[in-house]
């Protein structure tokens, strides 16, 4: 892989990353609403 | 039924539907209540009921998350702060001073220079005046006594007392018991959280009893009125002027500068006995040198060229050790809180711990810096004078902010850990002035002026923020 | 919100790989770097779009401390996280890009360092907020934010003159921009902060909704006794 390919590929892997975190984050948050619901 | 005309009958506080939250934890639940003045009140419940929480509310330490509470028809609890006295469940003092070098600078935080009615408040809770011991090596009774000693001592016309006859005899206990019902005759209004309601049968005016974070019930004492339990909420309710007035005649005269100057003392007079910070200061950064040393091997010329640097990190990590210290002894015996209930201004408290650093970090430079010189053959190219000018601006730029992130540091977790996180990224730009004027003094390459306003403008713009944010830093509980 | 939220998404999707075939294929080529100044398309922008974030983070640190507004604090939180995201990108991406044209991966050129320390502020800040105890976070958080977005211009002009008395290899060259390359570093920069305020909605919308269970948690707490005595 080129120089220019890896910075691109690192630049979405930390973003995606993140978002996976933010994803993870939310499915925990809906977990505590719905017990929170009953 | 007290007479409705008299000062007695309007409530001295009134807590209004006040709730207490530590993150998902409701210590209080709405409270709501009126307290009329001049009586004495047991506060009783089981642990965690929220006594506690209750009366650091009433005494300005915890604002509540949502209420309000009122006292001498005030919400802005630090406004009145000097008619509330305040003894904790830790002994809010030095363990390191005597009684009455405690009670002395105590007192001077609520411009009181009498040192007689230091002697008389020891002297009234049974102690002795002239006992030089410092106070960690004091029995617990002794220390609960002296503890009331330090909330009596600026004659508030509120107590606020949190379990004082905890771990003390039961004479002297009953002792206690009756100096507060003497203390309440002369129209004081006594709160007393304890676990020994027994003590106060006969003494106390109202037992309020607190479950759960609220008011479920309270009774006159039995030996004043006839035995009856009532719930909570059926006493009529007592209209009451905006101000209550109480003829205490004291005007608290608390200056920045002067409270500055008593605090620094103590801190120079503590530092002096125990030489705690100094010692480990010192041993610390010549570690620092020494472990250095394995990793250049520099000729002279060399040396010049790096002793900045390694100098100025020696320091910046030894005073770390210090600065870590600053506030331990404030929060041991929660000693911090005394303050924080006085009328002494918070900047005051901020100057003096940080022109303390900056005596204790400047000594370590005094001594350190000829063994830097020997072990690094170094020779100053350029006039010295301006060396001394980095020092002092570099070591300001350090202590400052230094003083303030570890109060920072001191509302979380591995709090020893939290002050080089905070402080190293903020001081970057100090440290690379230090770093480099000091070079170039060495070096006599280039001029340090640059460097020097660099430094002086980081100074005066971070003593300005530290000044601006602590109060609130102090106050976030 | 629910509804036009997707339609963002795509859109920003199809603006961010337009302006990647802009910046890979469209933009010429540089006469001394080659291809790999390419990488700038990606290295600048995210850098600007972190200093945005990170001014998001004084302003919501200011309001928060005059007006004890809990959505301030929300938006210095979100603002401070995702700068430092975004900043991530920028600190790996000028590494990558140094080692191929000067053959280090780093160097401590004034841009570079002075990056990689404000950085070091707003990751000690997030620390900051992880470790204090729930009640007093906000208000130091927005101290410390403060602190920090004080500190930002000492450490640039610090270390740009520490940097200049002591000359070393500079990413990124000085001079002007070719009109093609700036217009698709314009692009490219307008596409990220689509992307930001995307991720950014999402991800207050997610603290706005944490918040709401919590005090909802709280209140729960409140209305019940405990059982134990």
């Amino acid at each position: 892989m080129s120089f220019l390919h890896l910075a691109y590929t690192v630049t979405w892997a930390i973003h995606i990353t993140y978002l996976g975190i933010l994803v993870r984050r939310y499915a925990s948050l809906r977990k505590d609403f719905d017990e929170l619901k009953k | 039924m007290s007479d409705p005309s008299s000062p007695q009958a309007f409530p001295i506080i009134t807590i209004s539907n006040v709730v207490k939250q530590f993150g998902r934890f409701a210590a209080l639940r709405g409270v709501s209540a009126k307290f009329a003045a001049g009586r004495m009140y047991a506060i009783l419940g089981d642990n965690g009921a929220g006594k506690t929480t209750l009366l650091r509310g009433l005494a300005g330490l915890s604002k509540p998350t949502r209420g309000e509470i009122s006292i001498l028809g005030s919400s802005d609890l630090r406004e009145i702060c000097g008619e509330v006295g305040y003894m904790a469940h830790p002994s809010l003092l030095y363990d390191e001073m005597s009684g009455m070098e405690n009670l002395r600078y105590f007192a001077e935080l609520y411009g009181i220079s009498d040192e007689k009615r230091c002697a008389e408040v020891i002297s009234a809770v049974g102690l002795d005046p002239s006992l030089t011991r410092p106070v960690g090596q004091y029995s617990q009774g002794m220390r609960q006594r002296m503890s009331l000693a330090r909330a009596l001592l600026n004659q508030p016309q509120i107590l606020l007392l949190d379990e004082p006859f905890s771990n003390v005899d039961v004479r002297s206990a009953k002792e206690m018991a009756e100096l507060l019902g003497r203390l309440r005759d002369q129209g004081k209004t006594i709160f007393v959280v304890t676990h020994q309601a027994a003590l106060l049968e006969g003494v106390a005016d109202e037992f309020v009893r607190i479950e759960d974070g609220r008011i479920v019930e309270e009774r006159p004492s039995a030996a004043k009125t006839e035995n009856k339990m009532r719930p909570y909420g059926t006493a009529e309710a007592v209209p009451f002027p905006s101000r209550v007035e109480f003829p205490s005649g004291k005007e608290l005269e608390v200056s920045l500068f002067k409270t500055t100057v008593i605090t620094l003392r103590k801190d120079l007079r503590l530092e002096w006995r125990s030489k705690d910070a100094i010692n480990s200061m010192l041993f610390f950064s010549l570690l620092v040198v020494v472990i250095f040393s394995f990793a250049f091997n520099p000729t002279a010329e060399e040396s010049r060229l790096i002793a900045g640097g390694l100098i100025w990190v020696a320091f910046l990590f030894a005073a770390v050790v210090a600065l870590n210290q600053t506030w331990a002894r404030e929060i041991r015996n929660q000693v911090l809180d005394a303050y924080r209930i006085s009328p002494a201004p918070f900047n005051a408290l901020f100057l003096a711990k940080a022109l303390g650093n900056f005596i204790f970090v400047s000594v370590l430079e005094l001594l350190m810096t000829p063994l830097f010189v020997i072990f690094y053959n170094l020779r100053a190219i350029g006039p010295l004078y301006q060396l001394l000018i980095v020092a002092v601006l570099g070591t300001w730029a350090i202590v400052v902010n230094g003083t303030f992130f570890a109060s920072v540091s001191l509302r979380t977790r591995a709090r020893e850990i939290m002050l080089p996180l905070l402080l190293f990224p903020i001081a970057i730009p100090a440290l690379l002035g230090m770093v480099e004027a000091t070079t170039e003094i060495l070096t006599g390459e280039l001029s340090p002026r640059f460097w020097i306003t660099l430094l002086a403008a980081y100074d005066v713009v971070f003593t300005i923020a530290c000044l601006i944010f602590f109060e609130k830093v102090l106050q976030a509980e | 919100m629910k509804t036009v939220f997707p339609i963002l998404a795509i859109l920003t999707g199809v603006l961010l790989g337009y302006c990647a075939y802009q910046a890979l294929v469209v933009a010429p080529t540089d006469q001394m770097q080659g291809d790999i100044y390419r990488i700038i398309y990606y290295h600048v922008p995210s850098a600007w779009t972190a200093f945005i974030l990170f001014a998001v983070n004084l302003v919501g640190s200011i309001i928060y401390l005059i007006w004890r507004n809990p959505k301030a604090d929300m938006h210095a939180l979100v603002g401070a996280e995702m700068g430092v995201v975004f900043l991530s990108v920028n600190l790996t991406t000028g590494p990558i890009w140094a080692r191929p044209v000067w053959g280090i991966w780093w160097t401590w050129d004034w841009r570079l360092t002075s990056t990689l320390v404000v950085w070091l502020i707003y990751v000690s800040y997030l620390i900051l907020r992880r470790f204090s105890s729930a009640g007093e976070t906000p208000v130091m958080a927005a101290v410390v934010g403060i602190f920090g977005a004080l500190c930002v211009p000492f450490v640039y002009f610090s270390i740009w003159f520490f940097r200049t008395q002591h000359p070393q290899p500079v990413i990124g060259g000085g001079g002007s921009m070719d009109p093609q390359m700036l217009h698709v570093l314009l692009l490219n920069w307008l596409a990220f902060l689509c992307f930001g305020a995307l991720v950014y909605w999402s991800r207050y919308r997610y603290e706005f909704l944490r918040r709401e269970v919590d005090e909802a948690q709280a209140m729960q707490a409140l209305a019940e006794t405990r059982g134990t005595r």
